[in-house]
């Protein structure tokens, strides 16, 4: 298990990880989402040892990560920026994996480059961002490491290349049970590939549950009130949080935290004529609490 | 295969158990069929695999599917997952019922709707 504990990280005045405290379990498919500059990167950073934090503790299975060199052989990060890697030929750098990661395996190199056909012989550097980044991914898988970290891993990436490394990380998932932690802006992706997701905002965590349970219990209710109702009515409503409310003309429209069950009590309580309750998207869950943190988005 | 169309903000969980367990109940999937293996249904909708398997789990739990050991999961008789069907079909009829009362009809009303629905039956 992951263990981050009120980690502080700053870059000159900047806090870009503000004591942040976070667990990732073993065996998981943990999606990290947040704003630009949340710190996504940082984190991930931080997790595979390139960086140190300046305060707290980050373990992986209780022993810290910084200048572990035997800890580190156990992760992979695939960065955002495949600079690295630019001046080798995928060849150079399937060497280089190998000598670092005891674990690495030429069997599985064979089996995912005979699904790219990447070249093995040109520089990283005459290759599209895309097919980097399919190169650094099938190198990571290769290592065949306990973590595997992934940051925007899927951008740059054609949808038909999206399916098969998909598919390539739902094998090493089931094989081997690694542990994946992926970054991306696409929450529908992340929303399909993972099983827990966190989001962090201005270097703290807002949330981090399991996917299943975090979508279950956000709603959009339309209803209808035969008096006016405010936001604050529902103070005594057991079990719910309303997390916006808006009346046009005899509609009200509300964002609504809960079970089903639990807001369809607490909507006829106020005699409400009908209600019509939506479960939120991802996106529009992403939405409503990166402004329940202050980030305001609207254009009116 | 099963093909749903993964969207909305159900939870893909709900909406893979949903989707087996009415073809279940259609017959698509007949008694002692196998059901596809986790990796496979992961790997064709791309979704996590421990998704699939929580699924599974469920289905089983409800009734619907019994487990051989590294073998797989296959489909129970309907004689084992009937509570699980009255069950649900009690909940969905509460819920008709109650918006039923609300938009003005009566329980007479309601009655001889099912009446009429069962003679057709």
């Amino acid at each position: 298990m992951i263990k981050i504990q009120n980690v502080t990280k700053k870059f000159g005045a900047q806090n870009a990880l503000d004591n942040l405290t976070l667990e990732i379990e073993k065996g998981c498919a943990y999606g990290l989402l947040g704003s630009n500059g949340a710190g996504k990167s940082t984190l991930l950073r931080l997790l595979s040892g390139i960086y140190i934090q300046d305060s707290g503790s980050i373990t992986i299975d209780d022993i810290p990560v910084y200048d572990n060199p035997a800890l580190k052989e156990k992760i992979f990060f695939v960065s955002d920026d495949t600079a690295q890697f630019t001046g080798m030929t995928l060849l150079q750098m399937k060497d280089f994996v190998k000598t670092f990661y005891k674990t690495y395996n030429e069997e599985v190199f064979n089996s995912l480059w005979e699904i790219l056909k990447l070249p093995l012989d040109k520089k990283l550097s005459d290759f599209s961002k895309g097919m980097r980044r399919q190169a650094v991914v099938i190198c990571g898988l290769s290592a065949c490491t306990e973590y595997l970290l992934l940051d925007e891993a899927f951008d740059g990436l054609d949808p038909a290349m999206r399916y098969a490394v998909k598919q390539m990380l739902i094998d090493a998932i089931i094989d081997r049970g690694v542990t994946v932690i992926i970054s991306s802006h696409n929450l529908k992706e992340i929303e399909e590939f993972c099983d827990t997701v966190g989001l962090i905002h201005e270097g703290k965590v807002i949330f981090s549950r399991e996917l299943d349970s975090v979508k279950g219990n956000i709603h959009k209710v339309q209803t209808s009130f035969p008096e006016e109702v405010s936001k604050e009515d529902f103070a005594d409503s057991d079990n719910i949080e309303i997390l916006s409310l808006k009346s046009s003309g005899s509609v009200t429209a509300l964002v609504v935290k809960g079970s089903t069950e639990d807001i369809e009590k607490a909507m006829e309580g106020k005699n409400a004529r009908f209600c019509d309750i939506i479960p939120l998207s991802l996106e529009e869950i992403f939405i409503y609490e990166m402004k329940g943190a202050g980030y305001n988005y609207e254009i009116d | 295969m099963f093909a749903i169309q993964i969207s909305g903000g159900t939870p893909i969980s709900e909406q893979l158990f949903t989707h087996i367990s009415e073809l279940i109940i259609s017959g698509a999937l007949k008694e002692n069929e196998k059901l596809p293996a986790v990796r496979e249904v992961a790997r064709e909708l791309a979704i996590n695999p421990n998704t699939v398997q929580k699924v599974y789990q469920l289905l089983e739990q409800k009734g619907f599917t019994y487990s051989l050991p590294g073998k797989g999961s296959y489909v129970k008789g309907r004689a084992d997952y009937q509570d699980e069907l009255r069950q649900s079909a009690t909940e969905d009829f509460t819920v008709a019922v109650t918006k039923a009362l609300k938009k003005g009809l009566n329980t007479e009303e309601l009655i001889n709707i099912i009446k009429n629905i069962g003679e057709k039956e």
